[in-house]
């Protein structure tokens, strides 16, 4: 029987049970300790998501679409926006914040952070589409973010720059996503108009205005 | 995730004041001042405090701000709510753990998908805020700095591999430790996030659902019972 290719991202796999992942001193809660209590849980939660995406990351791409040709046009040519997303993974649900500064002749420079600011990739995609991954942290490895994250914001933010488009928009600020193996529901809760240093679409100039 | 998790944790620690860091003094033996502070923590039965918090990039010239407020009941409830520029609700009680993410005008519970990691971090929230400040000293060297405008707690990680992500964490607080108004957490790379306290109202009555992890009471109604003006 015919299996297109993209079926292989269907293998990826279940999560284990959660206590398979909790290191030893991790199933019982210590009153003190705090802070590096609270990194630790935060370990594991990086544990737990990056088995989630293990066998994913270089997968195919779900089957082209490209229902959402327009989406350009929603933004300013120069400026910064601010998204909340929500990722689903295997009806698991994690919130996530993204800040893209958009340049009309630079390029895009994407900020993806945790919900407590926590910065998990930063990537700049250059006017030509070439995508650069400056920083990928677990549970996103670098091939996730070029192969994924990256093909997400030149679906919203760069209309025309990527084919492989399953995005609904549900309103003029309400995106959804929806590939094999996630559904991420974004948001975009902030736009600030106005040109972007050029600075920060210099590849060679990582995390450095 | 992680890096900033311990600062939720402190941040509720409770509330500081911003004064000249040039003029601060080292206080040799801080116990003393530890116990002081314990106490006074110790004795709250709620606060409602109204933050701003500042995310310092290198990358991005001006901070990323956020607005929420941050309530704290009896018995180890939280209420952890961002109201700008997305809201979103984090609910946690002795139990269990709730998050509500506001889209298109509703509220939405979400499946957490680690409701016990994430119910923990809460639970060491509510226990600072509780002053359990001498739980803190197997995991930090803390070193008190004073002057006649603040009191500000260093708390820097033992742990080698926290500290990669955490070079310390400073609260700053009144002389009398009779507010915090201040959280400033630095990381290595040079980035530091700054959680600052607005208004705070301690002690008081929150009305019926402010906790609840099924239909939150909404925000507005909330503040308008605690008398919060902004």
């Amino acid at each position: 029987m015919y299996r297109p290719a993209y079926r292989k991202v269907l293998d990826c796999g279940s999560p284990r049970p959660l206590d398979e992942w909790l290191p030893t001193g991790q199933k019982r809660q210590r009153a003190g300790a705090v802070p590096g209590a609270v990194a630790r849980t935060q370990v594991v939660i990086f544990l737990l998501l990056a088995f989630m995406f293990s066998g994913c990351a270089t997968s195919p791409l779900s089957p082209p679409q490209n229902n959402f040709p327009h989406a350009k046009q929603l933004f300013p040519p120069d400026a910064l926006v601010t998204q909340r997303g929500v990722l689903t993974v295997h009806g698991r649900q994690f919130t996530l914040n993204g800040y893209i500064a958009k340049s009309a002749t630079s390029g895009l420079r994407f900020i993806l952070t945790e919900n407590f600011g926590g910065v998990l990739a930063d990537i700049l995609v250059k006017p030509d589409g070439n995508v650069f991954v400056l920083q990928a942290k677990p549970p996103f490895r670098p091939a996730w973010i070029k192969n994924y994250v990256a093909a997400d914001l030149k679906c919203i933010f760069a209309g025309g720059r990527e084919t492989n488009c399953p995005v609904q928009m549900l309103s003029p600020a309400h995106f959804l996503i929806q590939r094999h193996g996630y559904k991420l529901d974004l948001q975009t809760v902030e736009t600030k108009s106005g040109a972007q240093p050029a600075s920060m679409f210099d590849e060679t100039r990582e995390g450095k205005p | 995730m992680k890096k900033f998790a311990p600062i939720v944790g402190l941040m509720f620690a409770v509330a500081v004041f911003a004064a000249d860091e040039a003029a601060l003094q080292s206080v040799t033996d801080s116990a003393a001042i530890l116990k002081d502070l314990q106490q006074k923590m110790s004795s709250l039965k709620s606060v409602y405090l109204d933050f701003t918090q500042e995310r310092h990039l290198k990358l991005f010239s001006d901070p990323l701000k956020s607005e929420g407020v941050m309530l704290i009941g009896q018995p180890d409830q939280i209420r952890w709510e961002t109201t700008a520029p997305y809201q979103s609700i984090l609910l946690a009680d002795h139990k269990s753990v709730a998050q509500f993410e506001l889209t298109d005008g509703k509220w939405e519970k979400l499946k957490l998908g680690f409701p016990q990691l994430l119910k923990r971090v809460m639970d060491q929230m509510v226990l600072m805020n509780q002053g359990k400040l001498d739980a803190l000293t197997s995991d930090y060297t803390i070193s008190v700095a004073t002057n006649n405008q603040a009191a500000v707690l260093t708390l820097v990680p033992k742990d080698e591999n926290v500290r990669g992500v955490l070079s310390s964490l400073a609260v700053w607080l009144q002389p009398d430790f009779s507010a915090t108004r201040e959280v400033v957490m630095q990381e290595p790379g040079g980035d530091f996030t700054r959680i600052i306290f607005n208004r705070e109202h301690r002690n008081v009555t929150f009305p019926a659902g402010t906790f609840d992890q099924t239909k939150p009471l909404d925000f507005a109604a909330v503040r308008a019972a605690v008398g919060d003006v902004p």
